[in-house]
């Protein structure tokens, strides 16, 4: 619990803030009693009052709020891709506190915990805690690092309580998502300002976090929905064998306003800021003799603001336009680096229908990132700072062949990135709904990974270690200019059945097929002037990979009351160095189980009172030595009053601690532990 | 980058148990309009008994618009109901609601024929009034109303009381 001070003391002055700006606006007025009369005969399922009905005024009918879920409802069986939603109350039964821990409940989705702050996450394969093939974005913004092209875990303060739905798609989603999207996208999308009215307050406490939230919405007009919120938490690092420490801790600040400006315009716009510190400990090569190497205490410090804007205006049912605007400023600071950087990114979507049959979405898009980069002597970029920018196209045509039976999706994204030039991305897709049960699809698709800044301009010196035969070496990751970027051809067959109206089936089957795989080969081993020897490990793309397997996931519902979700993931890693490689890309081969499971119980007894069991089971990560693990967690929510919810769950209960990853930085990882925890949610 | 506003909304995976009262509200819209409307009598002679509310194409109603049916006379004629497949099968209606799963030639072609039967043409469709229909059924902040083109029923010999104008989101007039 070092030097934490910062997080630490602003954290609980944003409850003031928020608590002092709640007087503003005021909450919309509570519906009086003939509409609510009103509405009860709208809302029955077979109104007897057919004399309310028929003497119903027109105006009262117009005022009515009506609800309409069925359009929408439809979409999740109806695209042509492998797609999970997570919701809100997904999250919060399964008490998931952080983005990567809710994502544990996804198919298809490795995650696997390495300590209290940092995570591997990814999708299909290829995981590590440089994992690099997913488009991360949080309301449009993409989260992911240039730096590595993977996604700084730790410092994605999203509070949970704020999000709707976290949308994930399995597979490139390169036409219409762009850069990154090879293995997988994550879309996490937060609640509106109107969605969000009044206030909330939850604090949670367990043997290993403290944590609070708390909004408040209101409206300015009728048109006009504002939201403050802001998050604080400080979470214990598991304990480990060398009593390392992994203390988290963060807080952050939001506002959000949505504007109906008339029948056609919306308006949002959007700032959040987050500050926080996270403790790690790791090996650090330094020019200092005899030992060089040296055991680093440090404590990371992040921060970051954006503010975003988008405006959609609607021409017709048929045709709208999307212009979205967001500057993101991000700060990173570790013993061995500090990372400041700064994204402005443009992007235009227009989406019209030319004929019946077709749907044309296009767009443009324009990034540009300028990074500001002080390393150390073990670590450095070159050139320290760069600017660059990604220039994006895309257009997909939805082609309805046969009406509510077949249709036909394709497109393209072309791109174009300072590392590698111009990038064509394609695919093509099918989907055909064979009956009212049953849906197939089917994708052929190819995408790209665009070289990160560390595949291109990295140097990173390891510590000294014995390479073999009393040889003691370090070695000196290089990035290399002439890097290309990781091509992947994917092939994937989908096929989601509600053979009644409880169960619901989704298969997805995927084989894809990599080229230019990252990989290193040695360079001529040279002498740093400190004097110990240093074989350079220079990054290039000879690897190739495939990937294969499958997710089944069932949704059953035998009792109004009772849940049961199911879901299996299979994956096969098959990587082939090509030339004289060293063996740092087959790594991949081990680090992903090759079986997960995640079974859900949902039981909803009484409206006050609910519980939740969530088992997890993953294979065993052979390359890393790791073992399979059993995973149960169990919850209980009780609703006492209308505004008042309170709830305790226990993660992890029939395991005192268990691996879930290799190595970190020359340090062994900690272990995963039993924790318990309880909350209180307050409505105001 | 697909904008987040625009990613595909794929809602959840299985129904919610929120009732849908959309359809149940835009029905009783039809019901309630014939109060206010005025047919040619070469659609609805003085002897006629019936308004006949008509549904063509996709319908997106279901049970809601059987509803209708149970409710009382309007001006002393029953209100009964009849689901029409095709655009060319439409006839002796008084209102006819194209559902969204009629394309833009049969789209014309009905409210082209609807003009010279004296039928009051309503759809979902924002741009449908501008296209010379009747009545436009939009959900503004999660309530219904409705934009309407006066002058397309008056071609049709359609009188629309000022009733029911004066509570239009907007009057379009035809060509506009």
């Amino acid at each position: 619990m070092r030097n934490k001070t910062r997080a630490a003391l602003i954290g609980p002055l944003w409850v003031l803030v928020l608590l002092l700006g709640s007087g503003f606006g005021t909450p919309l007025p509570a519906q009086n009693g003939p509409e609510e009369e009103i509405d009860e005969i709208i809302r029955s399922d077979d109104p007897e009052d057919l004399e309310s009905l028929s003497d119903l005024s027109l105006e009262d009918l117009l005022n009515i709020e009506v609800t309409s879920v069925s359009r929408k409802r439809q979409k999740a069986s109806q695209a042509a891709a492998a797609i999970h939603v997570l919701t809100q109350e997904d999250i919060q039964r399964a008490g998931a506190r952080s983005l990567p821990e809710a994502l544990r409940l996804v198919p298809g989705v490795e995650v696997a915990q390495i300590n209290r702050h940092r995570w591997a996450v990814s999708i299909r394969g290829f995981n590590d805690f440089y994992a690099s093939k997913l488009l991360v974005l949080i309301d449009g913004r993409s989260v992911y690092t240039p730096l590595f092209s993977g996604v700084f875990w730790n410092q994605q303060i999203v509070p949970v309580e704020s999000i709707e739905r976290i949308e994930v798609i399995r597979g490139p989603g390169g036409t219409l998502w762009g850069a990154n999207a090879v293995n997988g996208v994550i879309n996490v999308i937060t609640k509106s300002a109107k969605e969000s009215q009044g206030g909330q307050f939850r604090a949670v406490a367990g043997d290993s976090e403290l944590e609070s939230y708390l909004r408040y919405g209101f409206a300015l007009g009728e048109d006009m929905h504002v939201k403050l919120h802001g998050s604080w938490f400080d979470r214990h690092g598991f304990e480990t064998a060398a009593d390392d420490e992994h203390d988290w801790t963060s807080f952050q600040g939001g506002a959000r306003l949505d504007w109906a400006i008339d029948v056609d315009d919306e308006l949002t716009l959007q700032v959040d800021a987050f500050d926080g510190e996270a403790e790690q400990e790791f090996s650090l090569i330094a020019p200092t003799p005899p030992t060089f190497n040296r055991l680093i205490d440090d404590v990371i410090n992040f921060s970051g603001v954006n503010a975003m804007a988008r405006w959609r205006h609607e021409f017709d049912e048929d045709q709208d336009i999307i212009l979205q605007v967001y500057f993101d400023h991000t700060r990173r600071n570790e013993e061995a680096f500090e990372d400041r950087r700064d994204t402005w990114d443009l992007d235009f979507q227009h989406r019209f229908k030319p004929a019946d049959s077709h749907e044309i979405v296009w767009g443009v898009g324009y990034r540009f990132i300028s990074d500001d980069f002080r390393g150390s002597y073990a670590l450095g970029f070159d050139p320290d700072d760069r600017n660059y920018q990604i220039f994006s196209f895309f257009v997909q045509d939805e082609w309805t062949l046969i009406e509510d039976e077949l249709r036909l999706i394709f497109g393209t994204k072309i791109e174009h990135n300072d590392f590698s030039g111009f990038e064509f991305q394609p695919n093509i897709r099918l989907l055909w709904n064979i009956d009212e049960q049953n849906t197939i699809w089917a994708a052929a698709s190819r995408a790209v990974e665009t070289p990160s800044r560390a595949s291109h301009d990295l140097r990173l010196r390891l510590p000294l270690r014995d390479l073999g035969g009393g040889f003691i070496a370090s070695g000196e990751v290089q990035g290399d200019p002439d890097v290309v970027a990781t091509g992947m051809l994917a092939f994937e067959l989908g096929w989601r059945s509600q053979p009644f109206a409880n169960l619901s089936l989704d298969l997805a089957l995927f084989y894809n097929d990599y080229e230019h795989v990252l990989n290193r080969h040695n360079g001529v081993p040279f002498f740093d002037p400190a004097g110990y020897p240093v074989v350079p490990l220079i990054n290039d793309n000879g690897a190739k990979a495939e990937t294969y397997g499958l997710e089944l996931t069932t949704d059953w519902r035998p009792l109004d009351e009772l849940r049961l979700t199911a879901s299996w993931s299979l994956l096969q890693v098959q990587v082939h160095p090509v030339g004289i490689g060293s063996n740092v890309s087959e790594g991949a081969e081990s680090v992903s189980p090759h079986h997960r499971l995640v079974v859900r119980a949902l039981w909803n007894p009484r409206d006050d009172l609910d519980f939740s069991g969530t088992i997890y089971w993953t294979d065993n990560l052979q390359g890393a030595g790791i073992p399979s693990y059993f995973r149960l967690d169990l919850q209980v929510r009780w609703r006492p009053l209308d505004e008042l919810e309170v709830g305790a769950g226990v993660r992890n209960l029939l395991d005192d601690r268990h691996p879930e990853f290799g190595d970190l930085l020359n340090r062994t990882p900690a272990e995963v532990q039993r924790t318990i925890y309880f909350w209180l949610d307050y409505r105001f | 980058m697909c904008l987040a506003g625009a990613a595909p909304d794929y809602g959840r995976t299985l129904p919610s148990s929120t009732s849908d009262s959309e359809y149940r509200v835009k029905a009783l819209f039809l019901y309630k309009m014939a109060h206010w409307i005025e047919w040619p009598k070469s659609n609805l002679p003085e002897s006629a008994k019936e308004i006949v509310i008509g549904v063509v194409g996709k319908d997106p109603f279901g049970k809601e618009l059987d509803l209708i049916e149970k409710l009382k006379p309007i001006k002393k004629r029953k209100v009964t109901t009849r689901r029409f497949e095709s655009v060319g099968q439409v006839k002796d209606c008084q209102i006819i609601f194209l559902s969204d799963s009629i394309g833009e030639a049969d789209r014309t072609t009905l409210i082209e024929s609807a003009r010279k039967k004296g039928i009051v043409t309503v759809s979902e469709r924002k741009g449908f009034c501008a296209q010379g229909g009747m009545f436009s059924l939009i959900i503004v902040k999660n309530k219904l109303t409705f934009t309407a083109n006066p002058s397309a029923a008056k071609k049709a010999d359609i009188k629309v009381s000022s009733q029911l104008l004066k509570l239009a989101h907007r009057i379009v007039k035809e060509g506009e």
